[in-house]
């Protein structure tokens, strides 16, 4: 490691090395050794202030669903465990609505990002809820939140 | 400048494009028992950069034919166009003028692929034959990197893993 840590620093660049671990951050990644695998979930400093645009900004309408979408598959894309897709999709939801936006109007964009989320081919990995299943009730609204079963069949 | 020299900085070995990328390579991955996680990044990147030590590691590059043929760039008018950018940097604060004379300033729109090419080509001269005897992956964009360490597997190394 001294070998490589030497040989970066002589590019003319001073460059610094984190300790070798099992878990490592990396940009918005929690990157973590379990098994023989690397998984990962998303990262946002303890500081991060998830600041969105709020409802009564001037922009186009398809900002609000573009910001939902393109979240939403983010989050899809970038974390391993459902578990933990699901509790990036709560906290995007809540940090919605502390900025003022209403659930029932977030609400279908979010089922509809879910939607897109898990049936079109994700980069980097495969539907994490098995082929064909989306999850459902996330518990984002009072509508949502006594579905019975957690899963649902997605149509064919 | 930008646009050409885009081309060649996403073909280099270790360039890592965004982390659904670095997702995707991983999830491909089985690590060996050995394997550890480290970062590394640099300090200070922009305003450390060496601008006479830039044009020369950028020209020794872009002037072999293999690089020019391959992307069909001439390479003469780029660097000429790269010396312009990189020593004619001025900055006006309130009513004093200055000259850039070291350090690539980031502002300039060639910045991140200046940078990112200045660090690939000594990756590929120096770093990739770390790869994968001691390094099983590694990839770096501009000033932060990212590595999957083999570390010696003595047992008790590992332990204190």
């Amino acid at each position: 490691l001294k070998a490589f840590q030497v040989c970066l620093n002589n590019s003319g660049l001073l460059w610094t090395f984190s300790d070798r671990a099992n878990e490592e951050i990396f940009w918005d990644l929690r990157l973590k050794i379990e098994g023989r695998k690397v998984v990962t979930s998303l990262y946002a400093k303890p500081l991060a202030l998830h600041l969105y645009l709020p409802p009564h900004s001037c922009h186009a309408p398809g900002v609000l669903s573009g910001l939902i979408f393109g979240n939403v598959l983010c989050i899809h894309q970038l974390c391993s465990a459902a578990a933990d897709i699901k509790k990036e999709l709560k906290l995007f939801f809540h940090c919605l609505l502390d900025h003022g936006y209403q659930p029932q109007k977030i609400n279908p964009l979010f089922q509809q990002a879910i939607d897109n989320a898990t049936v079109k081919p994700l980069v980097g990995g495969s539907n994490p809820y098995g082929a064909g299943v989306i999850p459902h009730g996330w518990g984002l609204g009072p509508h949502m939140s006594n579905q019975g079963t957690p899963w649902r069949r997605f149509p064919a | 400048v930008d646009a050409l020299l885009q081309l060649v900085v996403k073909d280099q070995a270790l360039y890592l494009k965004n982390s659904a990328e670095l997702k995707g390579d991983l999830d491909e991955m089985t690590l060996p028992a050995n394997a550890s996680l480290f970062t590394y990044n640099v300090v200070a990147m922009y305003p450390s950069l060496n601008t006479a030590q830039c044009l020369e590691r950028l020209s020794g590059f872009l002037l072999s034919p293999d690089i020019s043929q391959r992307y069909g760039i001439g390479p003469k008018a780029l660097l000429k166009a790269i010396k312009l950018i990189m020593y004619n940097n001025r900055m006006r604060f309130g009513n004093v003028l200055v000259k850039r004379i070291s350090g690539i300033a980031m502002g300039i729109s060639p910045a991140p692929t200046l940078a990112n090419l200045f660090v690939a080509i000594y990756e590929d001269e120096h770093i990739l034959p770390f790869i994968p005897t001691v390094v099983k992956y590694l990839r770096c964009f501009i000033n932060d990197g990212f590595g999957i360490w083999l570390y010696d597997p003595d047992p008790l190394l590992m332990i204190a893993i």
